[in-house]
């Protein structure tokens, strides 16, 4: 079972290494590059789909292929696919995708802290290339400090042994540790991908590839662990304020996009960690909120991408993009998500997270959740309306059919994550109860 | 009586979305073709609110008969619930009315065709809203008409667009607050989640919890509503819409406070907003006297609309905070009179193009401006809200019949310099302002009797509570 659910990182990883194989034998034609690694991504999809159709319940331990990691897996997959598929990439930034996808999806299948730790490291040292930067070394020193002394204790690294392993110091500080360690080398590895040269939506899918990789390590650590002890809830509560408040007032003062999205994606990976400390009334609205921000960035990049050469762009400057009617539709309806507007995706995964606070009755994070959900709409509406400014796309490309494509993702996106979302409803119900 | 073939209310209101797609689908350049699609939709929308209007039956054989109701995100328990009632049929027939008159009153070449698709989602936003039965559908009716209305604010002045949207969001962030809490309250007590309103309307609360909620649906339709807060971001909208965006704000979007007070606030939270409606009366009169004594801006664009506007729900206000069933349904009329009554002024006064055929504006024309100008001030309404205020609050109610007559008294000096002055209009303009003008009369005419069938509607949000003021004037 274990090498069945290891296809799908096996075939990305294959797919890497086939891809800087033809870099190297033809000399870079991206053309080769993108067919292989769409294949290949689509293949590791086909497989992920393929064990989530056999019902696997009750072993949720490392490549288990429960439905929580297939829905993580195959959610980072279609991204993957969206991006491989339609954005302007050059081959060595398709293998470097393929390279960064393989560990994130072994984060994502494995309850065992050192293989997450291994590949979380693995993952980093693919974003970092010539300078390296202390802070993430540092972060990386912290998450491995919490593993080591985990591991010394005597409770090992599983999260299953973990849990049930009688509470002791060295115990509680491995643990606090590993998130602390997790939390800041999100933070960081999501600055280093958008300093990335490459495209704006491959380094929109690491900045999501990095935040879905944290949330679910800190979801499988809530799930496992006994959270109770006092200092998860100051962690993750510490953690996830920090990343809102600076994530939402950053977005809301930038004036480059790279910028408001690196601080948008702060903004949602804090949404989640303060989601995340209400418990598992939050897991089912969390998936769905790891989802549609993911989509609604990479589609809104892609369609930016689509009208600008550019590598990064001042706000002012989109006003002077040629877009598309499609590219604009699909940006449009990228906004509408951002902004959190009923009935759109925004809002369908984060109001169940807004009932739960006031269940909870913490009015403290309810109010939080509340202001940044409205700074978070402030601010990408403060692009949005430079965006409508933007001209109409030259003759030659008004029907082009990448443009097509991202438009009509960005209406299937909607749909079913926004206006009709009762299916995936379904399939996160089935995902959520898969952790457990 | 009769029976539809087809769900008639999810008709009614996605016809204009329909029309949206299409004509965004359409080959650009083809103004014309565009204007006629846009039109076929519009008017196929203002069929059905017709028919609905007259084929008059008893409230709830109406809800019963024409009533639809399907899951929509069970995970929230929302479900999308469509009902009618008397209030509900007045406001659809206005709004389909309002749109068609707003697409005539575009020309064609000089709109794109984004702009006449968000006009179209704007009118299938604003209709779902009025019929909208579950709060999660009313929040996502209105927000697909704040998304609208700041698309189409945002195609012709970003700056603007910024400001309309801040507001609105802040209005919209605390009505989710509101529906959350709400929601969790709902399912604490009957054990299952749902947004029907009818089930939301039947918690109960404690009367501290009641008032803080009233006072957050309060401050979250002032964001939202043309009240004083409106200043700050009505003026530059209403200066940078084109001409069929700026009738729906004025005529369709500002019913929309005044509405959601009524439908969602009122209902759900009635002694909360006994006991918090003097901090609201103050707004309102604030409102009021501010609007009729500060200098009117913006002399070259006519007249203020936005203050007149803010003036208005000011009104409508002191009628649904009265909590008297006369006052409340007068409240209800005079929030129709005033859409009637803005969107005729705004059709009298706007600038003429001088590149189109227009005609002075002679003896035809001063008529149909004094009848607009006269129909703002419907008084026997008018007359009921105060009386009914009159029974809680002398004070406020003096200080609202100094400012409505100071309010006339600008408005008609205003009218007098208007008419004196040579003005030409288009000539479209005058013939699409006929219906408007005869929709003012007849609810002018007919007010006593509109205001009888939403009495039922009031008696419902007072169940219980007008009792209670009774009680209080008899032991004070």
């Amino acid at each position: 079972m274990m090498v069945v659910a290891a296809l799908p990182i096996l075939i990305v990883l294959v797919a890497g290494l086939l891809t800087q194989a033809v870099e190297i034998t033809s000399g870079g034609s991206t053309r080769s590059a993108r067919v292989l690694g769409a294949s290949g991504a689509g293949l590791a999809i086909l497989v992920t789909l393929f064990l989530w159709t056999r019902d696997v319940r009750g072993t949720v331990g490392t490549l288990d292929a429960d439905p929580f990691s297939l829905y993580c897996s195959a959610l980072l997959l279609a991204v993957l696919l969206t991006v491989l598929a339609i954005s302007k990439l050059s081959s060595a930034g398709i293998s470097q995708l393929l390279f960064s996808t393989a560990p994130i999806l072994l984060v994502i299948s494995t309850r065992d802290l050192l293989w997450i730790g291994v590949a979380l490291t693995v993952f980093m040292m693919t974003l970092l290339r010539d300078d390296v930067k202390p802070t993430v070394g540092l972060s990386g020193i912290i998450l491995w400090t919490g593993i080591v002394l985990l591991v010394a204790s005597g409770s090992g690294s599983d999260l299953a042994v973990i849990g049930v392993a009688p509470s002791s110091l060295p115990l509680r500080l491995g643990i606090t540790l590993t998130l602390v360690g997790v939390g800041l080398l999100f933070a960081f590895l999501n600055k280093c991908s958008w300093t990335l040269e490459g495209s704006f939506a491959m380094r929109g899918y690491l900045s999501v590839g990095a935040w879905i990789a944290s949330t679910v390590t800190l979801i499988r650590v809530s799930a496992w662990v006994d959270v109770s002890f006092g200092t998860w809830t100051l962690i993750v509560g510490v953690l996830g304020t920090l990343a809102l408040i600076g994530g939402s007032l950053g977005l809301l003062f930038s004036t480059r996009l790279i910028r408001s999205c690196q601080w948008f994606v702060l903004a949602q990976a804090g949404f989640s960690l303060v989601a995340l400390d209400f418990g598992v009334a939050a897991l089912l609205p969390l998936l769905l909120h790891l989802a549609t921000g993911s989509f609604a960035l990479v589609l809104s990049l892609l369609a930016i991408e689509l009208s600008s050469s550019e590598s990064d762009l001042v706000l002012d400057e989109l006003s002077s993009l040629s877009m598309s009617r499609f590219s604009g539709a699909a940006l449009v309806l990228g906004w509408l998500s951002f902004a959190s507007l009923p009935p759109f995706p925004g809002f369908i995964s984060k109001f169940p997270i807004f009932v739960v606070a006031a269940a909870s009755e913490r009015w403290g994070l309810f109010a939080l959740l509340l202001i940044s959900t409205l700074l978070v709409a402030v601010g990408c509406t403060r692009w949005m309306s430079r965006v409508l400014r933007a001209g109409p796309a030259p003759a030659s490309r008004r029907s082009e059919l990448s443009d097509l494509v991202v438009a009509a993702l960005a209406v299937g996106f909607t749909l079913a994550l926004g206006a009709l979302p009762e299916t995936a409803m379904r399939t996160l119900t089935r995902a959520a109860a898969g952790l457990f | 009586m009769s029976t539809f073939p087809i769900p008639m209310l999810s008709a009614l209101v996605f016809a204009p979305l329909i029309g949206a797609v299409v004509v965004v689908s359409l080959p650009e350049g083809r103004a014309r073709l565009r204007r006629v699609v846009a039109l076929v939709f519009s008017l196929a929308s203002f069929a059905m609110a017709s028919t609905l209007v007259l084929d008059r039956r008893p409230d709830d054989v109406m809800r019963d008969s024409l009533e639809e109701r399907y899951r929509w995100v069970s995970a929230f328990g929302a479900s999308y619930d469509l009902g009618l009632d008397e209030l509900s049929i007045l406001l659809t027939a206005w709004v389909s009315l309002l749109a068609l008159i707003a697409l005539v009153s575009e020309r064609s070449e000089a709109t794109d065709r984004s702009t006449t698709a968000l006009v179209l989602c704007c009118e299938s936003a604003l209709l779902g809203f009025f019929l909208a039965r579950d709060v999660f559908l009313l929040l996502a009716f209105l927000g697909a008409a704040l998304a609208s209305f700041t698309l189409l604010l945002g195609r012709v002045s970003p700056s603007c667009m910024r400001r309309f949207f801040f507001f609105h969001a802040i209005g919209l962030i605390l009505l989710f607050g509101l529906a959350a809490v709400l929601s969790h309250l709902s399912y604490v007590q009957t054990g299952f989640t749902s947004g029907a309103l009818a089930r939301w309307e039947s918690l109960v609360l404690f009367p501290e919890l009641e008032t803080r909620f009233f006072f957050v649906g309060a401050a979250a339709i002032a964001f939202l509503a043309p009240q004083l807060l409106a200043l700050s971001w009505l003026p530059s909208a209403l200066f940078a819409l084109n001409p069929a965006g700026r009738i729906l704000l004025m005529g369709g979007y500002s019913l929309v406070g005044g509405y959601l007070l009524f439908r969602f606030v009122l209902q759900l939270v009635p002694r909360g907003a006994e006991a918090g409606s003097f901090s609201l009366l103050a707004f309102s009169v604030t409102g009021l006297i501010f609007v009729a004594i500060v200098p009117w801006r913006s002399q070259e664009r006519g007249l203020s609309w936005e203050r007149l506007l803010v003036a208005y729900q000011s009104l409508v206000l002191v009628g649904l905070m009265a909590f008297r069933e006369e006052a409340v349904a007068a409240a209800l009329v005079l929030l129709l009179h005033q859409a009637g009554a803005m969107t005729a002024l705004a059709l009298c006064t706007a600038e003429t193009d001088a590149t189109k055929r227009a005609i002075p504006l002679g003896v035809i024309g001063k008529t149909l401006f004094a009848l607009s100008c006269a129909s703002l001030f419907a008084i026997p309404s008018i007359g009921r809200v105060l009386l009914g205020q009159w029974a809680r609050s002398p004070f406020v109610t003096a200080a609202v019949f100094l400012g409505t007559i100071v309010l006339a008294l600008r408005v008609a000096r205003w009218a007098l310099n208007w008419s004196r002055h040579d003005h030409i209009w288009p000539t479209r303009r005058r013939v699409i302002l006929l219906p408007v003008l005869v929709y003012c009369l007849w609810l002018a005419s007919s007010s006593e009797v509109w205001e009888l069938r939403f009495r039922d509607r009031a008696r419902e949000l007072g169940s219980g509570l007008i009792g209670t003021i009774n009680q209080s004037e008899i032991h004070p």
